[in-house]
């Protein structure tokens, strides 16, 4: 299965070039059955990265562009009556898919955000008193502009909850830029990308991860780190037991994506900030920016050994 | 306003506990108005607890101050100093939970009360009371500990149980110190006995007066032999001589120097007999003199033996001593100077003429003073009845009225006749005032004997074969006092053990209660044997230890086993900083602290894989080692591999890494 992951990797690392590293953490929310948030500038290839991925994963997806005035049926679906049944029918929205591209899911005002809600966390939807079961599996890759960006409603803490992990792309380093700009126009060839593994495939895949090995010393430095979260002045709040969690499993994914059937300390130290970056909130940052930079220096004060 | 102090629930509830506890005991020491102060003070302070009172207004608390005040003032006029000033540290100690504001208030308070239950000691020094006093003590230190902890626990019990653990810890050294500090003499001394009247033979005696003493159960003191017991009929303890009559009144004559000279030196003529050797605990009787089987020959350096042969402590007897004896039976020979003749046959001038008539006929019959004495017994043999009850003896000439008309009465009353018979016909004599008997205790194989156990006889003086005779008119007339114990003999009459009824009737019913009692005074006995009066021993068992007792060595002896167990603490707190550390983080720190010199010591947050990544480039010659190493740990630690191969491999790649990296940074 290790082969299959790295043909994955490959196949997206043809559509995005030099963003390797990204590319791997979106795996690893994908194999820990977690939601993505790509939050980034425009243009920097959130969306590509979502699309590609759903080819190569072989997964039914929709995408859905966020705007300010879409409402809740948009994207979870209509009951209209149907004269010919004398009957009301139920047409499902684009959320009634495998993998959901939420496009600049910031867009849109808090009533639609949390449409998605329910959906995310259940994997269902609720609609006129009848609940309507979402495909398995169910990923939704959202991107999402700066919070500083001009008509954006922030997504409130609980709904950033929800998201495993949220990345950045950055901007491409030079050699990788050239190579972008040499090869001409990505959306011809993501359009071309093959499925590289069935979704069976991702649910065995899903399931290894969850047997990574986590010793009882990699517990201890989680623990230690959550501690630390909760106790250091800096964070306005500590990471939650859910975010310990989903650290947890993001980092059992991570190593088994590096080719381990075992977690190391510094798998934790990667994923700290994807997991827990969106989780925590500085105690001077009003504005909500996340925590990224005091992630650094909450690894460098926790010791790994302890 | 500011931020008061607030007690949590459990805290309240062993504050309350603590004061009714250390309270308690004084209930009987200090005066009663003190316990409605109590009433009034946590009463008041639970209505602030629960917030319904507010702390009382300055003036309140001013005004109970005086009134306290006040109050110990007045007592101050009946009581004694103590009680007084014990009265103020209750008084304040209540006072107090009134302004009870911060914690260190409460701290305040319950460290009185710690102080009180030391100043109980001061009233009692009973074994329940020692156990009452370490339970006070332990729930004490238990409100001790929620008030230092604000968090509010609901598990009520748990500062109890952490403060008997606390005090269960601290046993062990408690048992040294016991055994081995040395009882420092006390800075000052209080003056517990003002006021306060002891039951026993007294320094004058009038013939009624031992009997008495056949009232009270108390215990006069107890003595425990190291062989044989003395036979039943010859334990005769002396305690003091009365040499002087004035018609009704026995008293010691202050006469003269030698009269309490020291005649432990002078060499003293016994008959050969047994010797016995025992110790005696002595209850308090606020007198100077300390009792003795018949004649003591060895006796401690602190007391004096005077010339009747009585010892004398410097002091009046104000607690309980204990000291060791050796004893033989008189007769004992002395040869009177004349002024000492004429000293024990001082009689009134006149008076109980009926008295001196017949004794001069008794020795106008009489060839020697055996034979005079005998006749006397004889007397007393035929027509006297010996009570605890005798009429009393009204008439100007006492000694006249009970020789011929009553005829009945107590040791006391035969004792103090026969002297007069004996002087009166020129005989030099004294009454002896004592004790006899002692009721064994199987348990311990001591003797106690009480109050109800006082006895009277006389002692004349043979002038040919120059030595005192002990003669007891009672061993004729009631020849069972002898035999029996004095509780057998006496336990009909109503007089008997009137103040103790509970004593009368476990004589009088229940072996089993007779049992308990028994076992209780062991254990007591015991308690002051080897507690109370520790120190008398422990100064022996040091000086079997040190040989001469100096403070140096002392000191040294506390100091030197003392610093020993603080150093180790101090190196095991040192060594073992968090939990111990296993040899794979031992390694390392052995690897950190080699590199230390160079500043490439692992840093915090510093994974073992980025260390030693790290290290590589730092050392390129070792980079095979490193990455070795880096491996071998995951594989240990993360990957669980139980292989102890691998820890060895482990330990020995940092062994030689650190034997290649420089001990110094290379000039």
């Amino acid at each position: 299965m290790r082969d299959q992951i790295e043909a994955v990797i490959k196949e997206v690392s043809s559509v995005l070039y030099g963003k390797q590293e990204e590319i791997k953490l979106a795996l690893t929310c994908i194999f820990s059955q977690g939601h993505l948030l790509i939050e980034d500038l425009p243009g920097m290839g959130k969306t590509t990265l979502a699309h590609a991925l759903a080819k190569v994963l072989g997964l039914e997806y929709q995408r859905l562009q966020f705007t300010s005035d879409m409402l809740p049926a948009d994207i979870l679906g209509v009951t209209i009556f149907d004269p010919s049944s004398n009957q009301f029918k139920f047409h499902p929205g684009p959320v009634f898919t495998q993998l959901l591209l939420a496009d600049e899911v910031n867009r849109t005002t808090p009533k639609t955000q949390s449409a998605l809600l329910e959906a995310m966390e259940e994997g269902r939807v609720s609609l006129d008193g009848q609940t309507h079961q979402l495909p398995e599996p169910f990923f939704v890759i959202a991107t999402q502009n700066p919070v500083t960006q001009q008509g954006t409603f922030p997504l409130p803490e609980s709904q950033l909850d929800r998201f495993l992990m949220r990345i950045e792309l950055g901007y491409p380093d030079a050699c990788a830029e050239r190579e972008l700009l040499r090869g001409g126009d990505p959306r011809e060839r993501l359009s071309r990308l093959p499925a590289v593994i069935s979704v069976s495939q991702l649910q065995q895949i899903s399931q290894a991860c969850a047997k990574v090995k986590v010793s009882d010393s990699i517990l201890d430095y989680l623990q230690r780190l959550i501690a630390h979260s909760r106790q250091a002045p800096e964070f306005s709040f500590g990471l939650s037991p859910r975010g310990a969690l989903a650290l947890l499993s993001a980092s059992r994914s991570w190593a088994y994506i590096e080719g381990r059937d075992y977690v190391i300390p510094e798998d934790l130290q990667q994923l700290l900030g994807p997991v827990a970056g969106h989780r925590l909130r500085a105690a001077e940052d009003i504005g909500g920016f996340g925590a990224n930079a005091l992630i650094q220096q909450l690894l460098s004060r926790v010791d790994v050994l302890g | 306003m500011k931020p008061l102090f607030q007690l949590t629930r459990s805290s309240m509830i062993w504050l309350l506990v603590s004061i009714l506890m250390v309270m308690a005991p004084y209930i009987t020491v200090v005066p009663v108005w003190l316990f409605l102060l109590a009433l009034l003070t946590v009463g008041w302070r639970l209505m602030v607890h629960s917030g319904r009172w507010s702390f009382p207004h300055w003036s309140v608390r001013l005004g109970l101050l005086l009134l306290v005040l006040v109050g110990l003032l007045l007592e101050l006029r009946s009581g004694s100093v103590m009680v007084v000033t014990v009265g103020l540290l209750v008084g304040a100690f209540l006072l107090k939970l009134m302004e009870m504001y911060h914690r260190r208030d409460a701290l305040v308070v319950l460290y009185v009360a710690l102080l009180l239950i030391v100043c109980s000691f001061l009233f009692f020094q009973s074994i329940p009371m020692a156990l009452y006093s370490l339970l006070s003590l332990i729930v004490v230190t238990a409100c001790l500990n929620t008030v230092y902890r604000s968090q509010q626990n609901n598990d009520v019990w748990r500062p109890l149980r952490r403060s008997a653990l606390l005090y269960l810890q601290a046993l062990p050294m408690m048992l040294v110190l016991f055994l081995i500090f040395p009882r420092i003499g006390p800075l000052w001394q209080v003056d517990m006995n003002t006021g306060q009247s002891f039951t026993g033979l007294s320094d004058s005696m009038s013939p009624g007066d031992v009997s008495r003493l056949t009232r009270s159960a108390e215990i006069a003191f107890r003595a425990s032999f190291d062989e044989q017991l003395p036979p039943e009929n010859q334990r005769y303890w002396r305690g003091l001589t009365y040499d002087r009559f004035d018609g009704r009144r026995w008293t010691r004559s202050q006469v003269g120097a030698d009269r309490i000279e020291d005649v432990g030196s002078a060499p003293v003529q016994l008959l050969n007999g047994p010797d016995y050797r025992y110790q005696v605990t002595m209850e308090a009787t606020g007198q100077p003199w300390r009792y003795a089987l018949d004649v003591p020959l060895s006796y401690p350096a602190t007391m004096r033996r005077i010339s009747d042969m009585t010892l004398q402590g410097k002091n009046p007897l104000m607690q309980r001593m204990q000291y060791r004896l050796i004893s033989r039976f008189a007769p004992l020979q002395e040869s009177l100077s004349a002024i000492r003749v004429r000293d024990y046959l001082q009689l009134p001038e006149q008076g109980n003429e009926k008295a001196r008539k017949l004794a001069l006929q008794w020795l106008s019959e009489s060839a020697d003073v055996q034979d005079f004495s005998a006749k006397m017994l004889g007397y007393f043999a035929t027509d006297f009845r010996y009570t605890l009850e005798p009429p009393l003896l009204t008439q100007g000439d006492p000694v006249d009225q009970f020789l011929f008309q009553t005829r009945q009465g107590f040791c006391g009353h035969f004792a103090s006749a026969g002297v007069f018979l004996l002087r009166s016909a020129g005989i030099p004599a004294r009454v002896v005032g004592g004790y006899l008997g002692g009721e064994l205790n199987p348990l311990d194989g001591a003797l106690t004997v009480r109050q109800y156990e006082a006895h009277a006889w006389l002692e004349y003086w043979d002038s040919d074969s120059l030595s005192w005779h002990r003669l007891d008119p009672t061993a004729v007339v009631a020849p069972l006092r002898l035999e029996q114990p004095a509780a057998q003999l006496f336990g009909t009459e109503p007089s008997f053990l009137a103040d103790a009824m509970l004593m009368r009737n476990g004589f009088l019913s229940g072996a089993l209660l007779k049992q308990l009692r028994l076992r209780y005074e062991a254990i007591n006995y015991g308690w002051h044997r080897w507690v109370l009066n520790f120190h008398e021993r422990q100064s022996g068992f040091l000086q079997q230890l040190l040989g001469d007792i100096s403070v140096v060595k002392v000191i040294l002896l506390l100091l030197v086993p003392g610093g020993l167990v603080l150093l180790a603490v101090a190196g095991s707190l040192f060594i073992r900083r968090g939990p111990r550390k296993d040899p794979l983080q031992k390694a390392l720190q052995q690897l950190d602290k080699r590199l230390l010199p160079f500043g490439l010591q692992r840093r915090n947050g510093e994974t073992t894989g980025h260390f030693f990544t790290r290290l590589a480039v730092s050392y390129p010659s070792l980079s095979d080692e490193f990455a070795a190493l880096s491996q071998c740990y995951e594989q240990i630690r993360y990957a669980e591999n139980a292989n102890p191969r691998l820890q060895q491999h482990f330990r020995s790649i940092i062994t030689r890494c650190c034997a290649s990296i420089p001990q110094r940074k290379a000039a």
